[in-house]
């Protein structure tokens, strides 16, 4: 009996050690952050002006280039060199990343384990989490035109993702809207037209079908229908013809209309009617890209840095594709997708290293001719066997009547490495950007099973498929 | 034995009723095996904090809420959530649905290998290795290696079936095909471990066992049923028992290959737990689930041991 009774908790303890690994790696979110750079002499005070030059001060920041962007590398390198000039008596650490700069499981671990560097790079999606991470510092003090030139020519759209509650939490890098890659070559060899891009969903299926036609494992046109993805492009397909995710306070689904009925349908009938779309499921972020660099695919939805991934790491030649604004319904599309990069900053820095934090993003990521905008030293830096995307056609976060970005304009005019000629329809177009909406992951995860069920079950209803996707979103939206 | 004697001056003194005895024979205890106990403490340390302070940690979450850093107790009210949660009950569906096939065929195949191998005696050394092999393949690389094969438009499996005149699968990209088509991949991957374990268990059973059958003239299949199967029925109970475990916490061939669909129908409960802790962001619910997940383990657990222990009275 007693041997019974051991083996029983023996068994026990085995399963439940087993069932809770996966769940009870974290650490509570209430408790305070430490971080790990280090104020030395003078701490500073929060005035609203720029650092002290000659302040001592170490800093930590992540979204380094890695070892597999070596050009990139040997730009950020330079940059801090750069900066060292100006600011001689700060330290920067710059964390590297190789693959995707944040993966969005690892980024929530490490916000779990308060373990992000001083200044850490974040999606502008991520905002919820990281303010309840209780990890973040309101930087609303610190930042203003003269410690970060050209602050009130943002966008009103990035603005909104920097602060909460009137708070400034944090300083964009990056901000893009979606539009439609396609591949010149395919496009000519099935007798399209390589500089007229479809602008209307009905081109985009009547082109597909054509391309699918050459044979070969070609695809006219790929979408995603897994790992949160699905339900992202969904959202980008619903705002292209004028319809939302959810309603103007953010409380109800607003999707299970004629537009979302119309994205699916769409879809479906391009896989299972015309062969518009192969039949490989593209599941996950990273499936997109290889059939899109090898010109198996004809079509694609996406940002300007899809080019720079298809470019810079998978080698694809630039000249292949070219971009045009996202689809609408019977012309023009009236919304399109927008998204970001920003940096926050985390608990528990001091005045001064904040103020360095601020000098070096403004430095790197926010300054015309300089660091990321320096576009002659990106092309002077460049190996000749590494090719470089400089020239894509990002929206940046600036007023396009700012001064800063009459300079980006006329910096890359001389310096693209890129045909940017090619993408003249996506910058000539420009589209109203729609933000995403709450509970973003959650949403996009819930509308990766209606978009995975158009493009593989040749059964699907579109309308029972968003009736019960709305009953979901429903309710995510009323535990929010 | 030092524990036995231990253990009888122990109760020697607390009979005696000295609790001042029973800490000295405690220390006396400790320090004849002194080099043993320091050896004991540090796994029991490493065990408390990489296993039991998770686990103490993540029940504690799971009534718990945090937001804009603030923590609050909110009762079971992750509990009522993941329940309400429509994918909850899907995951729990396909969980089973995997946990069934693959106990099918992933507990039958090995077993049936094993003796098939038992049985070549002479070239014994290299079926092993050879069964052995996948294991030995990191597991992202074999199952990626599946993805390929199973690849609906140009997959190996779809050129194989076209050569032999069959209709063409989805694999994996259809909601029928799916999780059958993980089964194959997660009973490929983890044959070779469960082969070995049986082939020992084979191994043990005395020879004479077969003698006699053979000499009672018993055939291959009635030897198997009569002999080999009572022989190896602890063996094979636990080994029911860990598969049962293991399967139901299904995670990387769904992960890797599916993305947890089509339309859902892989999303196993380990999956929609790791979506509500790593893509929703909600550590608390998650924790819930885990909490849940442990329980129905608990119940099976019990159920494997209820019915060891009628299996030994019989």
């Amino acid at each position: 009996m007693k041997r019974n009774a051991s083996r029983t908790m023996v068994a026990l303890v085995t399963a439940a050690g087993i069932a809770m690994a996966g769940a009870a790696c974290s650490s509570s979110s209430s408790k305070g952050s430490s971080n790990k750079g280090s104020g030395n002499s003078a701490d500073g005070v929060a005035d609203g002006k720029p650092l002290d030059p000659n302040a001592t001060v170490t800093i930590t920041i992540d979204g380094a280039p890695g070892a597999d962007q070596a050009a990139n590398k040997a730009a950020y390198a330079d940059d801090l060199q750069a900066f060292k000039i100006l600011y001689p008596n700060v330290t920067v650490n710059a964390k590297p990343y190789v693959g995707q700069v944040e993966d969005p499981p690892q980024f929530t671990a490490s916000l779990k384990a308060h373990n992000e560097t001083g200044a850490f790079h974040a999606y502008f999606t991520d905002k919820n989490q990281v303010l309840d991470s209780g990890d973040t510092t309101d930087i609303s003090a610190y930042v203003n035109d003269q410690t970060v030139p050209g602050w009130s020519q943002l966008l009103p759209g990035v603005k909104q993702n920097l602060q909460d509650s009137g708070k400034t939490y944090s300083l964009p890098i990056n901000f893009y809207t979606e539009g439609l890659i396609y591949n010149r070559s395919l496009f000519q060899k099935a007798g399209l037209d390589p500089n007229k891009p479809p602008t209307t969903w009905d081109e985009v299926e009547a082109d597909a079908a054509k391309i699918s036609a050459l044979g070969g494992g070609v695809s006219g046109y790929e979408d995603y229908s897994g790992g949160n993805t699905g339900g992202w492009h969904f959202a980008g397909e619903i705002d292209s013809l004028g319809g939302q995710m959810v309603n103007s306070d953010g409380t109800k689904a607003a999707f299970n209309t004629d537009q979302g009925k119309q994205v699916l349908q769409r879809l479906h009938d391009m896989r299972f009617k015309d062969g518009g779309i192969g039949p490989t499921p593209v599941t996950q972020w990273a499936d997109a890209f290889p059939p899109l660099a090898t010109s198996k695919v004809g079509m694609f939805l996406g940002a300007p840095d899809v080019i720079q991934h298809l470019v810079e790491v998978l080698g694809a030649d630039p000249k292949l594709y070219g971009m045009g604004p996202i689809p609408g319904s019977t012309g023009p599309a009236t919304g399109t997708l927008a998204g970001g990069d920003l940096y926050y900053f985390k608990k528990g820095l001091t005045p001064n290293q904040i103020k360095a934090e601020i000098a070096w993003i403004t430095f790197e990521y926010l300054t015309p001719g300089k660091g990321q905008f320096d576009f002659a030293r990106d092309k002077a830096l460049a190996a000749p066997d590494k090719p470089v995307a400089i020239g894509l056609p990002q929206k940046f976060f600036w007023n396009p009547s700012s001064a800063q970005m009459t300079q980006v304009q006329s910096d890359l005019k001389t310096s693209a490495t890129l045909p940017i000629d090619q993408y003249t329809d996506f910058v000539d177009n420009p589209i109203a950007p729609v933000l995403e909406p709450p509970a973003a992951q959650q949403l996009y995860k819930v509308l990766d099973t209606a978009m995975s069920a158009a493009m593989t079950n040749a059964n699907a209803d579109p309308a029972k498929l968003l009736s019960t996707a709305e009953s979901q979103v429903n309710s995510i939206l009323a535990n929010q | 034995m030092a524990y036995a004697l231990a253990t009888e001056r122990l109760q020697d003194t607390t009979r005696r009723g000295g609790s001042q005895s029973t800490w000295t024979a405690l220390r006396r205890a400790a320090g004849r095996n002194l080099r043993a106990h320091a050896f004991l403490f540090g796994a029991l340390v490493c065990f408390a904090l990489f296993t039991w302070y998770p686990m103490i940690r993540e029940i504690i979450m799971s009534f718990q809420r945090v937001h804009r850093g603030q923590t609050t107790w909110v009762g079971l009210g992750n509990y009522r959530q993941v329940a309400a949660d429509p994918e909850f009950w899907q995951a729990w569906r396909n969980t089973l649905e995997f946990s069934g096939l693959a106990l099918v065929f992933g507990f039958a195949a090995p077993f049936a290998v094993a003796i098939v191998v038992n049985e070549f005696r002479h070239a014994q050394g290299y079926l092993r290795i050879l069964v052995y092999l996948p294991v030995m393949l990191p597991p992202v690389a074999g199952i990626l290696l599946f993805k390929y094969f199973m690849d609906p438009g140009f997959g190996l499996f779809n050129e194989a079936l076209h050569i032999l005149h069959l209709p063409k699968s989805q694999w994996l990209a259809s909601k029928s095909s799916a999780m059958p088509s993980l089964v194959v991949v997660s009973t490929w991957g983890n044959m070779g471990t469960a082969t070995l374990v049986y082939l020992a268990a084979l191994q043990g059973i005395p020879g004479d066992l077969y003698e006699a059958a053979e000499l009672d003239g018993c055939s291959v299949l009635q030897r198997i049923r009569h002999v080999t199967i009572p022989q190896t029925r602890l063996i094979l109970s636990l080994m029911a028992m860990l598969q049962i475990v293991a399967t139901m916490q299904m995670f990387t061939e769904a992960f890797v290959l599916t993305g947890g669909g089509p339309e859902g129908s892989t999303t196993t409960v380990v999956y929609l737990l790791y979506n509500y802790a790593f893509n929703y962001n909600k550590f608390n619910t998650a924790a819930a689930l885990g909490v849940i997940m442990l329980l129905v383990l608990a119940c099976f657990s019990a159920i494997y041991i209820v019915l060891e222990r009628r299996g030994s009275e019989d």
